[in-house]
């Protein structure tokens, strides 16, 4: 008995040694170069809303695992809340196709909202995100607009999963800027 | 030889010569048996005149077929008509009844027909109507004229009446919807009811349109009435234009009553005007007296039952009030003025029958001892026509139906302006009840003490401190303002709270990856975990 109660704090000790594995952390950004040039602000347009849909917000990168099955990875972490990753993503990336400089709390009188629904890994090896985007204050004139589109990994492993995922918001941010008027169109219109 | 002996025979008792006289005896006795049994019976009838009649050559006629011709014609004891003996053939024997009728048909042109032409040239005859009452009659009484219609035509005969004379007279037809359908067999003045009797016979099918629902008027001439629409002409047939004719039809709103029998009496309206306004045949005469002025009540004026007319006042009864106030020695103690009024039930849609009646009746005697009343109510303030009203009155003394010369009577409640008085009266006894004096003087005490109230506010108003109290109030809107500038999404308070929140979403997400360990390992605090690999993304091959 008296040998029982000496090994327990062996035990115990033997089990705090073990080294549990360290996650890694994603972050999204931008992969153009860094521009010191300083952007315009957009007199006409500016980023409202950005929602996504409740199961993308969590830490870990989702990965579909079979038909209507995802899981978060466990040691594959966004680097930061996934809504304001996204969010200062597209923020950027509107910004820099567009030419001109989308901040929040801008003069702009139309609001760019979006709502994420799906973004995740899929079983055949591609990344896929859903997307709608509308704008406030055009009256309705272009209506709510739809992005779904899959891009296959360059490679294995969580790390092409998450530029899989950044190249696609970045095709997002591009069909948004694309969509927009033209920032001359804007300067004419101020004139 | 033997002489031959005569053989004497017994000759026969009776001569062949007999033959002759019995042949003859049994020929009178079946002549005396033929005439007895083929002979028929001799009547007498009695004409005013011996007009048209010819001893042993008039005939008489039943459907054209002689029945027997006059034998002789003489006078009557009284010497004021003639009789006329005739003897009819055996077969007329049944048609000898109580009342058969006989008259002299000859040619007769009037404006509507000609009739008995072919008397011009075969002479009058006596025409038989037979009867349907007891046989075996031998003397009758002839009519002066033929009779409008046959005695066995189906149809409906009826007795109208009017106390006016009309310009109807026998012959006349009767109309219903413009279309004839029967005709006025005689016309009389009853001096007894001092009422113009009219009989009128209605033809077959259409004596089925009569019922004691319908009215029956004079449908004589012209009628041409002015009213706020214009001129109206109303024309009947070119019948009725000329000679007048009796209309009858069912009033609007009426519904059809029961079947008549013969000899039904109906009374004969001047028009239909006057059906209309009188459409009712049935009603009840109740008496209700007043003590207030009946000023401006005048016979005609409607009696309602809360604004439904019910009928109308048929007249003031003051002949028969003084006659009463005489026969007791009651005069000059100002009795109530008794009005004689007559409703009809079918005016509240009940049906037009004598039942209706008793049921009305009735009901107005439940509802009396209900608080049912009679008033005398203003109908135009311009015109001071006035009207009875019956109504309920809840506060009404207790009071039944009494009656007055034989009509039951309706309690009466003196309303209008008399009522206005009576509450004009209470809502001023109930003013001078009012504690006035008290509530006057708390109401000075109250204005006294507001009086204090407002020097004290002007006072405080007044107060230098009271007036720096706006400009601190401004003072720290200002302050407030620049406090709540330092918590906009730029500031370093801000941003600050942004990055401690984010933080604690992060151990948010923490705790909630450790109580999932922990639920699926409890022992996870102790012991190692092994956090399984995560799944690898794969590329396409």
């Amino acid at each position: 008995m008296r040998r029982a109660l000496c090994l327990l704090p062996v035990l115990l000790l033997c089990a705090c040694a073990s080294q549990p594995p360290s996650p890694t952390y994603y972050l999204l950004r931008p992969a153009a170069d860094l521009d010191s040039a300083q952007l315009q602000p957009s007199t006409r347009y500016t980023l409202g809303e950005v929602s996504i849909a409740p199961y993308i917000n969590q830490p870990g990168l989702l990965l579909e695992t079979g038909e209507g099955r995802v899981r978060p990875a466990a040691l594959h972490l966004w680097a930061e809340p996934i809504e304001a990753g996204i969010r200062t993503y597209l923020l950027q990336e509107i910004s820099r196709l567009y030419g001109r400089d989308l901040l929040p709390g801008g003069t702009g009188d139309q609001r760019i909202n979006l709502r994420i629904d799906q973004l995740h890994g899929t079983l055949e090896g591609d990344a896929r995100l859903v997307a709608y985007w509308w704008l406030d204050g055009d009256d309705g004139a272009m209506g709510a607009r739809r992005f779904a589109r899959s891009q296959p990994l360059a490679a294995n492993g969580y790390n092409a999963l998450a530029s899989a995922e950044r190249d696609l918001l970045g095709q997002l941010a591009a069909d948004i800027a694309a969509a927009l008027q033209a920032p001359v169109d804007e300067e004419n219109a101020a004139q | 030889m033997a002489a031959e002996q005569a053989v004497v025979k017994k000759s026969s008792s009776i001569s062949n010569v007999w033959f002759i006289p019995i042949l003859a005896l049994l020929l009178g006795a079946y002549m005396v048996l033929h005439s007895w049994m083929t002979e028929g019976p001799e009547i007498e009838i009695a004409f005013k005149t011996a007009e048209g009649l010819e001893q042993g050559k008039t005939k008489i006629k039943y459907r054209n077929v002689d029945m027997g011709v006059v034998d002789s014609v003489r006078l009557n004891e009284q010497f004021d008509g003639v009789i006329a003996t005739a003897k009819l053939d055996r077969q007329a024997e049944a048609l000898l009844r109580e009342d058969t009728r006989f008259w002299v048909v000859t040619a007769s042109v009037s404006v509507d027909r000609i009739t008995g032409l072919d008397t011009l040239l075969s002479g009058a005859y006596i025409q038989l109507a037979p009867g349907t009452g007891q046989d075996g009659w031998r003397h009758f009484e002839a009519l002066e004229q033929a009779p409008l219609t046959d005695t066995d035509a189906d149809g409906l005969r009826l007795h109208l009446t009017s106390r006016e004379a009309t310009s109807i007279t026998t012959g006349d037809a009767v109309l219903y919807h413009g279309f004839k359908v029967g005709r006025v067999e005689s016309v009389e003045f009853d001096a007894n009811a001092r009422v113009v009797d009219y009989v009128i016979f209605i033809d077959a099918p259409y004596h089925k349109l009569v019922n004691t629902s319908v009215r029956f008027w004079d449908a004589s001439g012209i009628s041409i009435s002015a009213g706020a629409d214009g001129f109206q002409v109303e024309i009947g047939s070119l019948d009725t234009v000329f000679l007048g004719g009796v209309a009858f039809g069912t009033p609007p709103g009426i519904a059809p009553g029961d079947p008549v029998d013969h000899n039904a009496e109906f009374r004969l309206y001047e028009s239909f005007e006057e059906i209309q306004k009188n459409p009712y045949k049935f009603g009840t005469y109740y008496v209700v007296s007043f003590t207030q002025s009946v000023k401006g009540l005048q016979p005609g004026a409607p009696v309602e039952y809360r604004g439904i007319p019910i009928g109308r006042v048929e007249r003031l009864m003051l002949r028969d009030t003084l006659r009463l106030q005489q026969a007791d020695n009651s005069e000059g103690t100002g009795a109530a003025i008794p009005v004689l009024i007559y409703l009809e039930p079918a005016r509240l849609e009940m049906p037009d029958r004598q039942s209706s009646v008793d049921s009305f009746a009735r009901g107005i005697e439940t509802g009396v001892s209900n608080g049912m009343r009679a008033s005398l109510e203003s109908g135009s303030i311009i015109t001071g026509a006035k009207f009875v009203n019956i109504d309920y009155y809840a506060d009404a003394e207790p009071a039944q139906i009494d009656t007055f010369l034989d009509y039951p009577t309706i309690p009466t409640i003196e309303t209008g302006l008399g009522q206005i008085q009576y509450k004009v009266e209470t809502i001023l006894d109930k003013v001078n009840n009012l504690p006035l004096e008290d509530t006057v003087t708390a109401a000075n005490s109250a204005l006294a003490s507001l009086d204090d109230t407002l020097a004290s506010l002007d006072h405080i108003l007044e107060n230098e401190s009271t007036r720096d109290l706006t400009r601190q109030l401004q003072e720290t809107l200002s302050e407030l303002q620049t406090a709540l500038g330092g918590l906009s999404p730029g500031s370093g308070i801000y941003q600050s709270l942004d990055a401690s929140l984010l933080q604690l979403n992060r151990t948010l997400d923490n705790i909630e990856s450790l109580t999932g360990t922990l639920a699926k390992k409890p022992n996870a605090v102790v012991f190692p975990t092994t956090i399984p690999a995560d799944p690898e993304p794969e590329a396409r091959p």
